[in-house]
Formats: structure tokens, sequence, C-alpha cells
């Protein structure tokens, strides 16, 4: 269970509503992945993992990111 | 009270009610327990929310509760709290949306109930919470019936068909479209919602033929309330058939109903003067429900009803389906929803929709009677002095006969207080915590 303690969004406080479908973002657990979906509730969005610690992701992983799994966007 | 049961609260034999049932903290917790967690209750129409991802909040005695379409169309009644705190998991009236989101920690449902979303779930539940355990709370029974949903959240409560009996066929007045089609009504515009500071039964008691009180809307006839006042005629009711019957039902299961028999000779009488294209579209709707339902069922007209415990209708115009909500034992929360004929031409909606609002409501004319009765009965019966005399309940005390139509029914022909008497005992019934065949009145308690 790391990375449970330190909040306030991590390298910068992500706006979430605004992320576009199609754009990079990291997630807790150093997870890499990119928005597919968002409803722009301020509190989910649906992404795409592309990465994690154990490398890249084989196959399509689809999962809902909240808005303090959201870390940062990953520079393009 | 609760030492002595609440059988002694309603004598039907003589014709007394006591006014606890209108003004106790007890009944009211009582009818909580056993009444409104097993009767069949209306939550809403499918017309309000015919897309995938559409809901509207209803309630279900005094719990909020959502209607809602999963996005593979089906309609599905959960409660209204979030399984992590209690949280309402949604606040809004009525929407369209693919997640219901907790705002208190997020914690996500899908619109078929599934917990598809609980934020840092990997980092701090991962192998200990199963999402598939924590649904939201979805009722165990739901019904669509022609339009209109209602669900129980007893599991062993009879289906909705058998709940409903003999008053089917006079819901079937409120729902079917003016031609005789069946089905075919969606709600137009939006709910009225408002409180009123009195007990939810002087509503359903009202409507289930309570005739006797129309002295109290006489300035309404006075006044020309009718969509043929403009031209003349203002009663409401002057467009009854000569020679035609009114007959009030009471059901087994606690319904009851007002409706007109017309004479088998019978013929369109003019409803609409002021507008002679609204006047048209009834007259052709008349002849044609003639055609569809044959000489003998097109003779009946439903004018109220209320479906036990807290749905009421005017079967005509202004055409509604009413729910009385509880909000503690002194108060009611009422909501009104109002039907048209879903292809009826829009200035013929738009006409209705201006006389539904002068007729009922908050700011209609007859509702605006019937909110000061009841208001001022409550609070004149709340006093210590007050609740030691019942109401009485003797009108037409034994006018009523068996129907032969329908088994268990009670039929009266005269202005009566039947259908009351019969709704409270079988109320009693159920804040008794009886069984289902005593509450379908297959049995006697």
């Amino acid at each position: 269970m790391s990375g449970v303690t330190r909040f306030g969004g991590g390298d910068e406080l992500v706006a979430i509503q605004d992320l576009e479908p199609g754009e990079k973002i990291r997630l807790r657990g150093d997870v890499v992945a990119e928005v597919t979906e968002n409803p722009r509730d301020g509190m989910w969005i649906v992404v795409r993992y592309l990465a994690t610690p154990e490398g890249p992701v084989a196959g399509e992983r689809i999962e809902m990111a909240g808005a303090d799994d959201v870390l940062a966007r990953v520079e393009k | 009270m609760a030492e002595n049961g609440f059988d002694h609260l309603v004598d039907t034999e003589n014709g007394t009610i006591s006014r606890e049932l209108f003004v106790s903290d007890e009944v009211h917790r009582a009818e909580q327990a056993h009444l409104f967690s097993r009767a069949w209750l209306f939550i809403g129409h499918e017309s309000q929310i015919p897309n995938p991802g559409d809901f509207f909040t209803s309630r279900m005695g005094e719990e909020s509760v959502i209607l809602c379409r999963d996005r593979n169309g089906k309609i599905h009644v959960f409660l209204n709290t979030c399984r992590h705190r209690g949280m309402k998991v949604c606040r809004y009236d009525e929407g369209n949306t693919p997640l219901l989101t907790c705002p208190y920690h997020a914690w996500s449902y899908s619109l078929d109930g599934k917990l598809v979303g609980v934020p840092m779930y990997d980092a701090l539940y991962e192998g200990v919470l199963d999402r598939a355990q924590w649904s939201l709370i979805e009722v165990p029974q739901l019904a669509a019936y022609k339009g209109a949903v209602f669900a129980t959240w007893d599991p062993l409560a009879p289906a909705f068909a058998e709940y409903l009996g003999g008053a089917k066929e006079h819901l079937d007045l409120v729902l079917d479209a003016r031609d005789g089609r069946e089905g075919g009504s969606e709600v137009i515009g939006g709910i009225q919602k408002w409180v009123v500071p009195s007990n939810w039964k002087f509503g359903t008691e009202n409507f289930m033929g309570d005739t006797y009180h129309n002295v109290s809307h006489r300035s309404v006839d006075l006044v020309g309330i009718s969509p043929n006042a403009r031209s003349g005629v203002k009663g409401r009711r002057a467009d009854e058939v000569p020679g035609t019957q009114h007959v009030w039902l009471s059901f087994p299961q606690g319904h009851g109903v007002h409706s007109m028999l017309q004479p088998l000779d019978n013929w369109y009488v003019d409803s609409f003067r002021d507008d002679p294209e609204v006047e048209a579209y009834f007259r052709r709707c008349y002849e044609e429900r003639k055609q569809r339902l044959g000489p003998e069922r097109s003779r009946w007209i439903g004018l109220v009803g209320s479906i036990f415990p807290n749905l009421s209708f005017h079967g005509r115009q202004p055409r509604a389906l009413f729910v009385w909500h509880p909000h503690g034992p002194r108060s009611m929360e009422v909501w009104r929803f109002y039907l048209v004929d879903r292809d009826a031409p829009e200035r013929v909606k738009d006409f209705l929709r201006h006389y539904y609002m002068r007729y009922s409501g908050p700011g209609g004319m007859t509702e605006q009677d019937d909110m000061e009765n009841w208001n001022y009965a409550t609070a004149a019966s709340t006093g210590t002095i007050a609740r030691r005399y019942p109401y009485n309940y003797q009108q037409s005390l034994h006018a009523g006969v068996p129907d032969d139509a329908t088994p268990g029914t009670t039929r009266t022909t005269q202005i009566n207080e039947q259908n009351s008497r019969d709704f409270y005992r079988r109320w009693v019934d159920y804040v008794s915590d009886r069984g289902w065949n005593v509450l379908m009145g297959r049995a006697t308690p």
C-alpha cells in the first residue's frame, strides 16, 4: 500500500474535468495511462493503462481513475 | 398505545376513526415500519426516463430512491444512499448520467447499481473489498404498468397485478390514451412538489371518493374554472351525460375509486368549448374509444381514486397521478404528475397544461381549497383535548352492497364514506404487521 499517505495531487493539482481524451497522465502507483473518456464530473475519468511498474501493459486494460488517483499530466 | 395495538383506533362497524391516526408519532413510526416497507408504491412514469442513463429521484415512504434506466434499457429502483457512509448518491431531481457518484468519498455506481468506482482501490482495498457485494440497494420487486412504475421492499408481497386487483380497470381509465388505446400517456412538464402541514392520509382519503366535500369547491365553480367557462358553462361537472350513474367501489386490497357509468346510449358532451381545436380532438377520441372498447366497456369514465396506500388519480381532466409522501406525522410532501396523450397535438397539450395549473397543484384553485381544509383539520386535531374525540365516518354506513363483478368489493351508488372506512380497516392490518392473506382480503385477522 505505497503512496497512500501523500495527498494534494502529487506533482501538480490536476483539474481532471479539463483532461481531454488522448492526454497521458500519471496515476498513483506509478501507472501511466491515457484518458479515453471524461464525463467532466470532476470525480472520475476513464483511462487506458499504458505502463505499470512491471512494464508496458499488453493488451487493453480500461479502468476508471478517481480525481485523487491522478497525480500529473505526462509531458508530451 | 402500542401495548394495546392499533385496532381500537379504527371502528368501521360504528364509523369512528381516532384522531391519533393523523397526528401521532407512534402511528407514524408503525406506518414506516410495516406499511411503507411492504406495500407496492408508485415511483414514477416511464416517460420520465426514456433513454439509457436517465434518472428521476423519487421516494418510498420517507426514503429517497432513484428510478433509472441502465445502459441496456432496463429500469431499476435503488435506495438513494451510498453503501460506504450513506450519503445520497444522487442529489438532482432528474437528469442523465453514466454514473451515480457519491459526493462524500466518490464511491461510484453504474446505473445497474454495481459499485464500479472506489477511489484508490488498488492501494487501500485490494483483496479486502468485494465490490460485487456492495452494490446499491435495489427493490426486490418492480412493476411497470402502462408506463407507471411501482415497487415494493417486500420480496414476499404478491405480484403487482394481484395487489391492484379490481382497481385495475379504473386505473386504466387514467393511464390509457383518451381514444382507448392501452397506455400511450406521458408526463407533461415537471413534477409539482410541495409540502402541506397535514397527515398524508387526508390526501388518499379525499381522492378515493369523498364527494361530500364538493361544497368547499363551490367558489371554484362559481368563478368558472372549467374549459367551458368562457362559453358560459361554469360547473366542473356540467358535461355529464344525463342518466349517468356515479359508482363508488372499495376493493379488498384497500383501494377505492369513484367512477361514472354512463347510460348505454351515450354521446360526447362538449367539454372544451373555449377552444374548438381542443374540443375536436376530444370529440374524436371519445368516438374512437367507443369503437375500440365497445359499447359496454366504454360506458365507464374515471373520476377519482386512490391505490393503497398513497397514490391517487384524477381520471378525467385534469388527468393526473398524485402521491402523498409522508413527511412526519403532521406533514406531507405532495407530488403531482400530469398526464397527456403522448401523440396529442402540441396545441392540445399546451391547452391542458394551462388548465391543469389553473385547477390543480399548489397554485391551482381546487387544491388551495383542499390544502386549507387539511391544514386546519390537522392543526385542530393535534391538541390534548381534541385527540380524545374521534372523527365521524358514519355517512351511508350500511349503503354499500357486494359488487357482483369483483369478489370482495363493495359497491355504493350514493355519496358515502364506505371507501374511507374500508381503507382504514386495511390500514390497521398493515400497521399491525398482519400477513398478506389478510392484506389482500383473502382472510380475516
